[in-house]
C-alpha cells in the first residue's frame, strides 16, 4: 500500500500531524504500537491533570472552613479518582480516533520498522506488512530517562522504584515519598502527593527547582512549596536503593530516607531504537532525531516531530512542530520558532511563564529591568485565596521598553498564555 | 489577537500551552479555517 505520508507514532505530533494531512486530501498512514494519544494522553499530561484536580479539589474543601464551606469527614477515595482518570484517557483517546477515522486517516496498530528506499518511496514494515510512503513523519515520542543508580533495576522490578507510567495508577495512597527530580513533572508529583497528607522529600541534582524560571523566581516558588510541607534537597547524588531505602549525598552530607516509594522524575528520553532509521541513512542521536526550521531530518522528505527531536518534549511544541511539517509537505513554506513557547507547571500553585529569564536576558546582553510583585494586586486572586504569597515576575529590555519575559505563580496561571510575546 | 487584526494562518501559528481550556481558541481557528478553505484565510 503507497501512501503520501506514513506517520509512525500518533502522540501529540503524531495524531496531529495524520489529522492535519488528512485534512489536506493527503493520503495518510498512522502508525502506533500501543495507544492513540501517546505519553501525553495516557500517562503524561492528562491523566495527572484528573489526579491534581481531585487533589486541589479535596484541598479546597477540606480548607473551606474559612470560605463559609464546611464539610465534615472529607475524604480522598484514589480507587475513584484512578477509575474517573481511567474514563477521561479512555474518552479523549476515542475522540482523537473518531477525528482521524471521519478524515480518512488509515491506522494500523504494531511496531514499524524503516527497511529502506526505493524509487524515491520509503518502505516500511508494520506486522509483516510492507507499506509505502512519499513522505514520512518519525513521531515515536520519549520514555523515562533511566538514571545509573545502584539498586534502581532491581527496584523497578520489584516496584518500590516507579516511574509516572506507574505512580499515575497507585490505588492507595502512601504515607511518605521520594521524588527524584525538581522538574515539572517532580513538582507537580510532590504537590499531588503533599495534598494528600503524603510526605514529600525531594531529591534534585542541581541547585535548585523549576529550572526552566528565573533564578529568584524558582527561589521564591521553593519557599511556596517548603511552606507546604514538601522538603527539598539540593546539589544531590544517589548513592543507592535497597528493598526499603534511599541513600545520597546533598551538599556533601550523606542522608538515608526510608520512603514507601521512590518515583522518577528524572525526565525523558527520545525513542529511537529499533526503529530502522539507520536505513535510510538517519544516524540515531543520543538527544534525539535532529532536524532543522521546517522540522525535516537530513533526509529529504523525511520529517521528525515532538519529544523524538528532544528539545523542549512538550505536548504543544509537538502540535506546532507536527503543523510544520504538514505545511512543508504541501509546499506551504513554515519554519518552527522555540524562542517564545511558553511553559506551565500544573503544581499547586501553578507555575507559567514565557519568555526570557533573568539568566537567558543576561546571557544575551540584554539591559533589563526585572519587577516582582505580588498577586495580591489581583482583585480576584484575593477574592479567592486567604493565604497569598504567589507571585509575578515581569521582565522588561530597558533599551526597547518591551516586554520580553513574564513568569508567574498563582491560580488559574496556566490559562494566562495572552502574554505570550 | 483582535486587536491586532491577526489573520487565521497567524494565530494557527500562536503555541497554545497544553494542556489548558486556551487550546479551545486553537481548535476553533483550524475547524473555522478547514471550513472556509484556505483561501478563505
Amino acid at each position: 500500500m503507497s501512501y503520501d505520508l506514513i506517520v509512525i507514532g500518533g502522540g501529540p505530533a503524531g495524531y496531529w500531524a495524520a489529522r492535519r494531512a488528512s485534512d489536506e486530501n493527503l493520503r495518510t498512514l498512522l502508525i502506533e504500537k500501543k495507544s492513540i494519544g501517546g505519553t501525553c494522553l495516557n500517562e503524561g499530561c492528562i491523566p495527572s491533570k484528573v489526579l491534581l484536580n481531585s487533589a486541589k479539589l479535596f484541598t479546597s474543601v477540606k480548607e473551606g472552613a474559612k470560605f463559609g464551606v464546611v464539610a465534615d469527614n472529607v475524604k480522598f477515595e484514589p480507587e475513584t479518582v484512578i477509575e474517573r482518570k481511567n474514563r477521561i484517557v479512555k474518552k479523549l483517546s476515542g475522540g482523537i480516533l473518531n477525528q482521524l477515522k471521519s478524515r480518512g486517516t488509515e491506522i494500523i496498530y504494531g511496531k514499524a520498522k524503516i527497511i529502506g528506499k526505493m524509487d524515491g518511496v520509503f518502505e516500511l514494515t508494520v506486522n509483516d506488512t510492507v507499506v509505502r510512503g512519499k513522505n514520512l513523519l518519525i513521531a515515536t515520542g520519549s520514555k523515562p530517562k533511566i538514571p545509573v543508580i545502584d539498586g534502581i533495576m532491581e527496584g523497578l522490578e520489584n516496584g518500590y522504584v516507579l516511574t509516572n507510567s506507574e505512580f499515575l495508577d497507585l490505588k492507595s495512597l502512601p504515607a511518605s515519598l521520594v521524588i527524584l527530580g525538581a522538574g515539572a513533572v517532580g513538582l507537580e508529583t510532590a504537590s499531588y502527593y503533599s495534598m494528600l497528607g503524603c510526605k514529600v522529600t525531594v531529591l534534585e541534582m542541581s541547585d535548585r527547582i523549576a529550572l526552566n524560571t528565573g533564578r529568584g523566581f524558582a527561589e521564591n516558588l521553593m519557599k511556596i512549596f517548603r511552606k507546604k510541607g514538601i522538603d527539598f534537597y539540593f546539589n544531590s547524588s544517589i548513592l543507592n536503593i535497597s528493598h526499603d531505602s534511599i541513600t545520597f549525598y546533598s551538599n556533601g552530607r550523606e542522608y538515608v530516607l526510608h520512603p514507601d516509594y521512590v518515583l522518577l522524575c528524572t525526565g525523558r528520553t527520545p525513542v529511537v531504537d529499533e526503529l530502522g532509521i539507520e536505513n535510510i541513512g538517519l544516524t540515531p542521536e543520543k538527544d534525539g532525531i535532529k532536524i532543522d526550521e521546517t522540522c525535516q531530518t537530513n533526509i529529504s522528505r523525511v520529517y521528525a516531530a515532538g519529544d523524538v527531536t528532544g528539545g523542549s518534549m512538550l505536548a504543544h511544541t509537538a502540535f506546532r512542530q507536527a503543523d510544520v511539517c504538514v505545511n512543508n509537505i504541501l509546499g506551504k513554506k513554515d519554519v518552527m520558532r522555540y524562542d517564545n513557547i511558553p511553559y506551565v507547571i500544573y503544581s499547586c500553585p501553578e507555575i507559567a511563564g514565557v519568555g526570557e529569564t533573568e539568566e537567558s536576558a543576561a546571557g544575551k546582553g540584554i539591559n533589563y529591568e526585572k519587577h516582582t510583585l505580588s498577586l495580591q494586586y489581583s482583585g480576584r486572586f484575593v477574592a479567592e485565596n486567604e493565604s497569598g504569597f504567589e507571585l509575578c515576575e515581569i521582565l522588561v529590555d530597558k533599551n526597547s521598553r518591551r516586554l520580553i519575559g513574564v513568569h508567574i505563580a498563582g491560580s488559574y496561571v496556566s490559562e494566562i498564555y495572552m502574554v505570550q510575546l | 489577537m483582535i486587536e491586532r487584526k491577526m489573520e487565521l494562518k497567524d494565530i494557527k501559528e500562536v503555541v497554545f500551552p497544553h494542556p489548558s481550556i486556551s487550546e479551545i481558541i486553537r481548535e476553533g481557528i483550524f475547524q473555522i479555517d478547514s471550513i472556509l478553505g484556505s483561501e478563505g484565510g
